[in-house]
């Protein structure tokens, strides 16, 4: 699985930083939510495909 | 079923006395009619006769179509504004209308939205944790010393214009009045709150001047709070003074109100649930996000919102034309047990993510997590320091059916 972030989508509104903060992250000073886990394990699948599903601006998308 | 049961099922959703006599053991919320509406008429057009709502409006009340439709902002344009009633500053074509992110669509929404949202992030709201459990503390302290007291004004009220005049940058002398505005303004069917229309129009004006003088204010200075970050952005050109204006209005309205209504159908719930409350004390050194969002799914404080076609389309054999307005009722998706299983049974340990309170699409809220972290922090203090919270007098709900207003809600505190 590896999880990808659309910064032109991305908006900060931030709930995949609440669904899997193991995965994503916004800095004071970046300008879209950052992948710091690109290539996820397996138990943290199930929340990210939370955040994808729920992201509001549809910014998150997942490969496998 | 009959045409009669779906007149009236019709007839309840707009109607301020329903909701003033709501029934506690439904959220105060005409459920019945909800589901009559779900099953057997989910697209209909309804007609108002009031110069304060729109004229007439499509309204679409099951969970899957709402969500949809507010996750697709591209067929459904924001540019009417986001209401059933017609608040002046949020109508572009009243004197008093101001353009802002309620009433714009992309890209302008992005650009206005650019200039605020890094105050609401939750890496930065949860910076704002201290400052809160401070506020929470002093207002359990002066509740306990009261010990018996409306829940509405003495503490729902005052968590959320203390702590959301900390995001905003509003002076700590100047809030009562601040959010004083918005609550006349939001109340137009109370006359408790709000006497008459011209007390309402005079409301907003003040409103729009204070924006604009404190906008004025910031536009120099290197505070990080919100009105700051849109003066600055004013200064650089990158917002015009009336969006300034208008969004510090909306920034206003989407944040004292609601969370003070969420606040307060929650505790009333949970007096009526001594087991759900039995549970929460349990978790009172942590209460869990889904307490707070199951707080927010049954009070659903804005009952529902207004969305404009941007193309001819169909929905349950009705066909709707560009620039119909389309009402997406939150309340009934948020009751909608196709979605949400045993939807009208309060359980704090509920998967947060299903209520559309907050909004699912770009448009959502943007002060959500801010709203979380208040009502977070006030449980947890409001819960460690009582034994026991009980009620005191009959409760009374507000007369509005587009926000959800708790008028009253006597209780005594049992200190720990």
């Amino acid at each position: 699985m590896r999880v990808l972030v659309d910064p032109r989508r991305c908006a900060l509104h931030g709930d995949c930083t609440v669904t899997a903060p193991a995965v994503f992250e916004i800095r004071d000073d970046s300008a879209s939510s950052v992948v710091r886990m690109p290539e996820p394990p397996r138990a943290l699948r199930a929340a990210v495909e939370e955040a994808a599903r729920n992201c509001p601006t549809r910014a998150i998308r997942i490969e496998d | 079923m009959s045409p009669e049961t779906i007149a009236a099922a019709r007839a309840a959703l707009f109607d301020p006395d329903v909701f003033k006599h709501g029934d506690p053991a439904k959220f105060g919320l005409p459920l019945d009619a909800y589901a009559v509406l779900r099953e057997h008429d989910p697209c209909f057009l309804q007609e108002f006769d009031n110069p304060m709502l729109r004229e007439r409006a499509w309204v679409v009340t099951r969970h899957e179509d709402v969500s949809a439709i507010d996750r697709d902002a591209e067929s459904w344009s924001f540019a009417g504004g986001p209401f059933l009633l017609r608040f002046p500053f949020l109508d572009l074509a009243h004197p008093l209308g101001k353009p802002s992110l309620l009433t714009t669509d992309q890209p302008d929404a992005g650009r206005q939205r650019s200039t605020m949202n890094r105050g609401f992030t939750p890496a930065r709201v949860a910076q704002l944790e201290e400052r809160f459990r401070r506020y929470a503390r002093e207002i359990v302290d002066e509740a306990l010393e009261v010990g018996t007291f409306n829940f509405v004004r003495q503490v729902a009220h005052t968590m959320p214009m203390e702590a959301l005049g900390d995001v905003l940058g509003v002076p700590a002398e100047d809030r009562e009045r601040f959010f004083g505005w918005v609550d006349t303004l939001a109340s137009p069917f109370d006359e408790r709150v709000t006497p008459s229309l011209e007390v309402a129009l005079a409301a907003n004006q003040a409103l729009m001047d204070y924006a604009m003088e404190l906008g004025g204010k910031r536009r120099e200075g290197g505070e990080s709070d919100v009105i700051s970050e849109l003066a600055r952005a004013n200064a650089a050109g990158r917002i015009s003074d009336a969006e300034l204006a208008g969004n510090v209005g909306v920034l206003a309205s989407g944040a004292a109100e609601s969370t003070r209504s969420a606040l307060s159908h929650g505790m009333h719930q949970l007096l009526r649930k001594p087991e759900q409350m039995a549970w929460l004390r349990e978790r009172a050194s942590d209460v869990p996000l889904s307490a707070v969002h199951e707080m927010v799914r049954i009070s659903t404080p804005f009952a529902q919102f207004a969305r404009f076609a941007t193309r001819d389309t169909e929905l349950h054999g009705q066909s709707i034309h560009k620039g119909d307005c389309v009402l997406i009722h939150m309340a009934s998706a948020n009751f909608d047990p196709a979605a949400i299983d045993r939807p009208d049974e309060l359980d704090l340990a509920r998967d947060p993510g299903l209520h559309v309170s907050f909004g699912r699409g770009p448009h959502a809220c943007l002060g959500k997590h801010v709203a979380a972290l208040e009502m977070k922090v006030l449980l947890e203090e409001l819960l460690r320091r009582t034994k026991e919270i009980v009620p005191a007098g009959p409760m009374s709900y507000g007369r509005c059916f587009i926000t959800r207003p708790v008028f009253d809600l006597p209780v005594t505190l049992v200190p720990a």
